[in-house]
C-alpha cells in the first residue's frame, strides 16, 4: 500500500510540473508580457525598467527557472489588474470556493448516490422513472438557467433564501444546490448503472443465498459499485472548483470563479495562470485521493494497480 | 425434509418484460441424510429450480408464480423477506455453480465466512472457520483467512464457498454443479467430502448436475429435468438401470457413449425447445424417437412405476 | 497588443475602465457579454411570467431632479462654500446597500483604484479640492480657491479650514503635499502609474502655511484642478506606512472605511464630522455589494437585499415590471455612439468619405429617432452635436441634420458617389449597448439611399488596437463615455479628434489641431470653454464623426431611498451626495 501511494504521489507531482510548464509556455507564447504592465505612453526607459523588474530581459530559459523557483515557493506572481500578489488573491477567494464546492459536492454525492441506489433497487418502478428523468434534466439544463430559476422561485417569489451574497448557511443553499445539480444528476445515472451491474453479479446472488442482512447486502453492493462512483465523484469534486464560475457570477459569490472570470475579462494573465495552477493542484490532490481510495476499497488494486479493478 | 410441489417459476425475459416459464410445476422430495440429483441438459431449468427453492428469483428478474416449498413442514413461499433471510442464514446451505465469481472480491475470506456464523467472540469464530477450512483441505487455513478471493485458486475458492455453505450447519444443502469448474482430481475430492458430510450431519442434499455418472457417485435419488419439467424421478440405481423416459435413456446413452462425461447430448438430434415457444404436449416429443401423435396433445401426467415416477405415455417403450 | 492601447474606450460597467492613457483597460469579452444579456433577458422573462397576477403597472421611470447648487465657476478664487448648508433630516433607514457589477480592486484606497472603479471608491472615502456639482461643473470643495503664477507653472491653492479627517486630524496643506509626493516621487510612486497626467507634469508640492499649498508643474497644465488626486490623511499615513494604509485608508470623504471583502462588498460608516452639511449622508452605513450578474442585481432589488442597483439594461429593467416600490431612474446621455469616417485617417488616399457632402448624406439617411425608440426601447435620444452637454464648450444651439433620405440621395448624386460602397466596422461595448445591431440598422438605412455597406463586426480586443494602428478603413462605430468628457481635451487629445488623438479619425486638419494646441496650454477656464466651443463647432461642421445615438443608463432604486440625485451623464455608482435615505 505504501509503495502504491508513493507511486501515485510521484505521478501527481509530475502532472503538476507538466501543467506548470505548459502554462509558462502559453503565457510567453501569447505575446510580450511586458506590454501588459507598461502604460502605452511610457518612455522607453520606463519600459526597460519594468522589463528588468519583471525579469523579462533575461533569456527564456532563465525566466523559466525563475518561474519554477517562485512556484516552488508558492509565489504565483503579481496580478496586473489588482496590482497585488496573485497568491494573496487566491488565498482570499479559495476558502469561499471550497466552502461552496464542498457543500455542493456533499449535496450532489449524497443525493446522487442515494437516488442512484434507490433507482437501481427499484428498477422499473415509478421511482426509477422519476430518478432517470431528473438525472436527464439535471445533466442537460444549463447552470445559469437552474440558478436563475432557483433565485426567482426561492428568493424573489417565496422569499426564504437571499438572492445572492455570502453570509450564513441560508446564503449557501441556493448556489450550492445550483452547483450540485450537474454532479447530482451524473452521479445518479452512474450509481444506478453501477449498482445494477453489481446486482447482476454472481457474488451478489451468493450473498443473498447466504441470508445476510439487508444492510450488509447494500454494503457489499455499494462497495463493489464504488470504484466508478468514487472516480466520477472525484472528477466532479475537482470540477466543482473550476466549474463554479457561472454559479459564483450569478450568486455574487466571492470565490476563485469570479476571480478567474475577471482575470479573463481584464486579461490578467497571472491571475488566470495562478487559478489554473491551483485548480490543477486541487484536481491532482483529489485524483490522488481517489487513487488512494481505490487501494482502500479494492484489495486487488493494492497489488496490481488500477487496471484490474475496472477489469472485473 | 424438503418437499417441493408443483413449483412454477417465470423469468420476465420476454419482449417488454413478458413472463417466460422456466420451471413449470416440479415435485421434489428429499429426506434428511439423503441426496437427490437434479440432472438435465443445459438450460432445462435446474439452477432456476434450485434458486426458486431459496426464493432468490425475484422481481424484476423473475418470480415464483405457483406451487409450494416446505422445509421440515414449514412453507417457505409464504415467508416474509426477513423470515426467508433467517431460513437462508440458518438452515439452507448453497454452493454456487461457479466458485471463481461467487465470492465478493473486495472482502477477506474471513469476513465472508463470518457473515453466516452466529455472533460470538472473534477467537471462537476464527477457530470454527479454521477447523472447517482445514477439514475441507485448505492448508495453513489460519493465515489464509486474511486473504482475499483473488489470492486463491479456483479449487480453493470453491472450498471457501463450501465452507460458507456448511459453516451455518444447514439442514438442506443445495449444490449447483459444485465441481463443474474444477479439474478432475479436485472434483473427486470435493464429491467425496460432500458425501461424507451428508452422512455425518444427516444433510438433505439437492445436487444439481449435468452428469448422471457424477450423480450416481453421491446421490440416492435422481430427478431428470427437461424444459422446466421433471420427466422422471426415483432411486438413482433403478432409474439408471431401467430408464423409463426416452429422454433419460438418451441421456444415459450420450453419457456412456462419450469419454467426456459432462458434454452436451450430441447423441440426441435436435435442440431443446425455446422457453418462449414451448410445444403444448410433451416437450421432448419433437426429438423423441418413439413419439406418436398423442404425445403432442397434452403434457403427459405423472405415472408411477414402482418407486419411479415418469411423465411419459409410452414409458419404457423402445 | 496590450490593453494599454485602449485608453479611452472604457466602459460604464464598473469593472471596466481607464480614463487616462496608461491606466489599465478591461473590456468584457464578447462571450461574457452575450451570456450576461442572455441571462438578463431570461430573468426578465421568467419574472414576468411569475408575476402576471400582479399589477401590470411598471416601475415609474424618472429623471431624478437635478438640484442646481450655487454654481461657482472654477477659477474664481476665494469662494468659500459650495452650497447653502441646509442640514438634512436623519433617515430611519440605517444602511443602504448599493449593488454594482464590479469593484475589482485589492484596496479601496482613494489613490489606488483605476478606471471606472475609481469613481465610486474615491467618492465614498475621499473629497477633492474641486468637485463637480450635479451639472458636472467643478466647484471648490476642499479648496476655497487658487491662484496661478504668471509663468503658469505654480498653482497656489487656498484650503478650507476646520475640515476634520477620518483619523481626527485637521485637513491642511501637509495632506495635499503628502498625497502628491505619494504619487509623484514617493518610494511607492510606481504603484500609481494611472495618474499619468499628474506624474508627467507635476514636479512637487510645497506647504506655504497650514491652509496654503503650492503645486509646481514643469509645463503649463491646464487640467490640474480636474486631475488633482484626492488628499489622504497624512499623519495617519506617516504613522502606519504605505502597506497598512492601503488596507485601512483614511481620508476626508463622507464615508469612513470599515471593511472590505474582496469581490464581495465594501462597507463604510458615516464620517460624522464631514465638513459639508449639504453633502453629508442622512443615513449611517453604506455597503457596496459586488453583484456581477445583472439578473442577480434585479433579484436583489426585488427582494430588498439591495436598495440601489446600478448598471441595468432595458431587458433587465423589464424584470421589475409590476413592482410599484421600485423606481427606475434613467440617467440620460451616458454613452455617445459615433459612426466615424476613418478614411480621413489616410490623407494620401482618395476616398468618397472625404467629401463633406457624402458624410452629411450618410448622417441624413439614418432615422435616429426611430432607432432610439425601437432598438433602445426609448432609453436613448438623438444627439444634436458630436460634443456632449457635459463638455465645456458644448454648443446648445447646434442642430443636427434632420432625417432626410431624399436630400441624402441628392447630396450623394451631387458628390458623384451614388453607388458608394463602404465597410462599416463595429464591436461590443457596455458603454453603448447593442453596438453591432446599431451598425446593422445604420447599414439598412444606408442601403435605402443606394449605399452598400459591408458589416465587419470584431472582437473588442482586436478592434481597438486595429483602430489605434490605423488599420481600419471606411466607417467604424465607437462608443464615448460622456462623463469622461468633463474636459474638452479628453474628447479630442485623449480620444478621437485631431491628429494627435489616441483613436484619431482625422489627420492633418490644421484648423482643428490649432484649436487643440491652444486648449492644451490654456489655464483660464473661461477661455478654455470658449476654445472648447470652437472645437465643438469644428467637430460638428466637419462631421468626421457622425453622432448617432445618446444612450441612457438605468438604475433601480428601492423603497428605502427617499430621493435619488446624481451628476448628469454619470452612470457610476455615486457619489452619494445627492441620495437621501428614507
Ligand atoms: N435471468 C434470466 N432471465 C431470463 N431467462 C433466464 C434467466 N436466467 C435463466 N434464464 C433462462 O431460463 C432457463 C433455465 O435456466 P437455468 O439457468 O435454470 O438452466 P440450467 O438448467 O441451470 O442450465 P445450466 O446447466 O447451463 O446451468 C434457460 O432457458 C435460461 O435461458
Ligand atoms: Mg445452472
Amino acid at each position: 500500500m505504501a509503495r502504491y501511494i508513493l507511486s501515485r504521489l510521484a505521478q501527481a507531482i509530475l502532472v503538476l510540473f507538466v501543467v506548470a510548464t505548459v502554462v509558462f509556455g502559453l503565457s510567453r507564447a501569447s505575446g510580450n508580457a511586458a506590454d501588459l504592465f507598461i502604460p502605452q505612453d511610457a518612455t522607453d526607459e520606463t519600459k526597460e525598467l519594468v522589463r528588468q523588474n519583471l525579469g523579462l530581459d533575461k533569456p527564456l530559459i532563465a525566466q523559466y527557472g525563475d518561474y519554477m523557483a517562485n512556484l516552488a515557493q508558492g509565489d504565483l506572481g503579481q496580478s496586473f489588474a489588482y496590482r497585488t500578489d496573485v497568491r494573496g488573491l487566491i488565498l482570499k477567494a479559495l476558502p469561499n470556493t471550497i466552502q461552496l464546492g464542498v457543500t455542493a459536492f456533499l449535496i450532489g454525492s449524497f443525493f446522487g448516490v442515494a437516488m442512484g441506489v434507490l433507482s437501481a433497487l427499484r428498477q422499473g418502478t415509478w421511482i426509477d422513472t422519476v430518478g432517470k428523468a431528473l438525472a436527464l434534466v439535471g445533466q442537460s439544463v444549463p447552470q445559469f438557467f437552474v440558478g436563475i430559476l432557483l433565485v426567482i422561485a426561492f428568493a424573489v417569489n417565496i422569499q426564504i433564501f437571499p438572492p445572492f451574497g455570502k453570509g450564513g448557511i441560508q446564503h449557501l443553499i441556493l448556489p450550492a444546490v445550483t452547483l450540485a445539480a450537474y454532479p447530482l444528476a451524473s452521479l445518479t445515472r452512474l450509481t444506478r448503472s453501477a449498482v445494477i451491474e453489481v446486482l447482476r453479479k454472481d457474488h451478489t446472488l451468493f450473498e443473498q443465498a447466504k441470508g445476510v442482512s439487508a444492510a450488509r447486502l447494500v454494503a457489499h453492493t455499494l462497495r463493489n459499485a464504488s470504484l466508478p462512483i468514487v472516480t466520477l465523484a472525484g472528477i466532479q469534486l475537482g470540477g466543482l472548483f473550476s466549474g463554479a464560475v457561472i454559479v459564483e457570477q450569478i450568486f455574487a459569490w466571492p470565490g476563485v470563479g469570479q476571480l478567474v472570470l475577471q482575470g479573463i475579462n481584464s486579461r490578467d494573465y497571472n491571475v488566470v495562470q495562478g487559478v489554473v495552477l491551483v485548480n490543477t493542484m486541487i484536481f491532482v490532490v483529489v485524483l490522488f485521493l481517489v487513487d488512494v481510495s481505490y487501494g482502500l476499497l479494492d484489495p486487488r488494486v493494492r497489488r496490481h494497480g488500477r487496471g484490474v479493478a475496472t477489469g472485473s | 425434509m424438503l418437499a417441493v410441489e408443483s413449483l412454477q417459476t417465470v423469468y420476465y425475459g420476454g419482449g417488454r418484460g413478458e413472463p417466460v416459464p422456466a420451471v413449470r410445476g416440479i415435485d421434489l422430495h428429499i429426506e434428511a441424510g439423503s441426496a437427490t440429483a437434479l440432472v438435465g441438459e443445459s438450460g432445462c431449468g435446474k439452477s432456476t429450480a434450485a434458486l426458486s427453492i431459496m426464493r432468490l428469483i425475484r422481481r424484476p428478474i423473475g418470480d415464483v408464480v405457483g406451487g409450494s416449498v416446505r422445509l421440515d413442514g414449514e412453507e417457505l413461499l409464504g415467508l416474509s423477506i426477513a423470515g426467508m433471510r433467517q431460513v437462508l442464514l440458518n438452515r439452507i446451505g448453497y454452493i454456487p455453480q461457479d466458485p471463481t465469481v461467487a465470492l465478493d472480491p473486495l472482502y477477506t475470506v474471513r469476513s465472508q465466512i463470518a457473515e453466516v456464523l452466529p455472533p460470538g467472540p472473534a477467537s471462537e469464530r476464527d477457530a470454527v472457520m479454521i477447523e472447517l477450512l482445514e477439514r475441507l483441505g485448505v492448508v495453513d487455513a489460519e493465515a489464509r483467512l486474511r486473504s482475499y478471493p483473488h489470492e486463491f485458486s479456483g479449487g480453493m475458492r470453491q472450498r471457501v464457498a463450501i465452507a460458507i455453505a456448511l459453516a451455518k450447519n444447514p439442514e438442506l444443502l443445495i449444490a449447483d454443479e459444485p465441481t463443474t469448474a474444477l479439474d478432475v482430481t479436485t472434483q473427486l475430492g470435493i464429491l467425496r467430502l460432500l458425501d461424507e458430510l451428508r452422512r455425518e450431519r444427516r444433510l438433505a442434499v439437492l445436487f444439481v448436475t449435468h452428469d448422471l455418472a457424477v450423480a450416481r457417485l453421491v446421490c440416492q435419488d435422481v430427478a431428470v429435468m427437461y424444459a422446466g419439467l421433471v420427466v422422471e424421478t426415483g432411486p438413482i440405481a433403478e432409474v439408471m438401470a431401467r430408464p423409463l423416459h426416452p429422454y433419460t435413456r438418451a441421456l444415459l446413452d450420450a453419457d456412456s457413449g462419450n469419454a467426456e462425461p459432462l458434454s452436451r447430448l450430441r447423441a440426441i438430434p435436435g435442440q431443446p425447445p425455446a422457453l418462449t415457444a414451448l410445444p403444448s404436449g410433451c416437450p421432448f416429443a419433437p426429438r423423441c424417437p418413439v413419439a406418436e401423435e398423442a404425445c403432442s396433445v397434452a403434457i403427459p401426467p405423472v405415472e408411477r412405476h414402482g418407486a419411479v415416477q415418469v411423465r411419459c405415455i409410452k414409458a419404457g417403450a423402445a | 497588443m496590450s490593453e494599454f492601447d485602449e485608453p479611452v474606450i472604457y466602459e460604464h460597467d464598473e469593472s471596466m475602465p481607464p480614463i487616462e492613457p496608461g491606466t489599465f483597460g478591461f473590456s468584457m469579452s464578447r462571450r461574457s457579454f452575450l451570456y450576461g444579456s442572455a441571462s438578463a433577458a431570461l430573468a426578465a422573462f421568467l419574472a414576468a411570467c411569475g408575476s402576471s397576477s400582479n399589477a401590470t403597472e411598471g416601475p415609474t421611470v424618472t429623471d431624478a431632479p437635478v438640484t442646481t447648487a450655487n454654481a461657482i465657476p472654477v477659477g474664481s478664487s476665494d469662494s468659500s462654500t459650495t452650497t447653502a448648508s441646509a442640514t438634512r433630516t436623519e433617515a430611519k433607514t440605517e444602511t443602504l446597500t448599493i449593488g454594482v457589477s464590479s469593484l475589482q480592486e485589492a484596496y479601496v484606497d482613494p489613490n489606488w483604484a483605476v478606471g471606472g472603479l475609481i469613481f465610486p471608491l474615491q467618492w465614498a472615502i475621499a473629497d477633492f479640492l474641486y468637485f463637480p456639482n450635479q451639472e458636472g461643473k467643478f466647484q471648490p470643495t476642499l479648496a476655497t480657491g487658487y491662484t496661478l503664477s504668471d509663468d503658469k507653472l505654480t498653482w497656489t491653492f487656498k484650503l478650507r479650514p476646520n475640515v476634520t479627517m477620518h483619523d481626527g486630524s485637521t485637513f491642511g496643506a501637509k495632506d495635499v503635499k503628502a498625497t502628491i509626493e505619494r504619487i509623484v516621487s514617493g518610494p511607492n510612486a510606481n504603484d500609481y502609474a494611472h495618474y499619468v497626467a499628474i506624474k508627467s507634469n507635476v514636479t512637487g508640492a510645497n506647504v506655504i502655511d497650514d491652509l496654503t499649498v503650492e503645486i509646481v508643474t514643469n509645463k503649463p497644465m491646464a487640467t490640474l484642478v480636474v486631475d488633482m488626486p484626492p488628499p489622504i490623511a497624512s499623519d495617519y499615513y506617516n504613522q502606519v506606512g504605505e502597506v497598512e494604509f492601503k488596507k485601512n485608508p483614511r481620508s476626508t470623504g463622507p464615508w469612513k472605511f470599515v471593511s472590505q471583502e474582496l469581490n464581495a462588498n465594501v462597507k463604510y460608516e458615516r464620517h460624522e464630522e464631514f465638513w459639508d452639511a449639504a453633502r453629508k449622508p442622512n443615513w449611517k452605513k453604506l455597503v457596496y455589494a459586488i453583484v456581477p450578474d445583472e439578473s442577480a442585481r434585479v433579484a436583489g432589488i426585488q427582494t430588498g437585499t439591495l436598495d440601489i442597483a446600478y448598471g441595468l439594461t432595458g431587458a433587465g429593467a423589464e424584470g421589475l415590471t409590476g413592482n410599484n416600490d421600485i423606481e427606475l431612474v434613467e440617467i440620460k446621455e451616458t454613452g455617445l455612439g459615433y459612426c466615424m469616417m476613418l478614411d480621413n485617417v489616410f490623407p494620401e488616399e482618395t476616398s468618397p468619405l472625404k467629401d463633406i457632402r457624402v458624410r452629411k448624406a450618410l448622417l441624413m439617411a439614418v432615422d435616429r429617432e426611430a432607432i432610439a425608440k425601437s432598438l433602445y426601447k426609448g432609453y436613448a435620444t438623438v444627439p444634436q452635436s458630436g460634443t456632449p452637454k457635459i463638455t465645456p464648450g458644448h454648443n446648445p444651439d447646434t442642430k443636427s441634420l434632420p432625417f432626410d433620405p431624399e436630400g441624402a440621395k441628392a447630396l450623394l448624386a451631387e458628390a458623384g458617389a451614388s453607388d458608394l460602397e463602404v465597410q462599416l466596422s463595429s464591436y461590443t461595448t457596455t458603454t453603448v449597448p447593442d453596438m453591432p445591431k446599431l451598425a446593422e440598422t445604420i447599414a439598412q438605412y444606408w442601403a435605402q439611399i443606394g449605399v452598400k455597406a459591408t458589416l465587419n463586426n470584431m472582437e473588442t480586443a482586436t478592434y481597438l488596437p486595429q483602430w489605434r494602428n490605423k488599420q481600419l478603413k471606411g466607417a467604424a462605430m465607437i462608443a464615448g463615455p460622456t462623463y469622461f468628457y468633463v474636459e474638452p481635451t479628453r474628447l479630442s487629445v485623449n480620444s478621437f479628434f485631431g491628429s494627435k488623438a489616441v483613436y484619431t479619425t482625422i489627420v492633418g486638419d490644421t484648423e482643428l489641431d490649432g484649436i487643440i494646441d491652444q486648449i492644451i496650454v490654456e489655464t483660464d477656464f473661461d477661455k478654455r470653454a470658449a476654445l472648447g466651443r470652437q472645437q465643438a463647432d469644428h467637430i460638428d461642421e466637419s462631421l468626421y464623426g457622425l453622432p448617432m445615438i445618446l444612450t441612457s443608463s438605468l438604475i433601480a432604486v428601492g423603497p428605502n431611498v427617499e430621493s435619488f440625485g446624481y451628476i448628469t451623464s454619470c452612470p457610476y455608482a455615486g457619489p452619494t451626495s445627492w441620495i437621501l435615505a428614507k
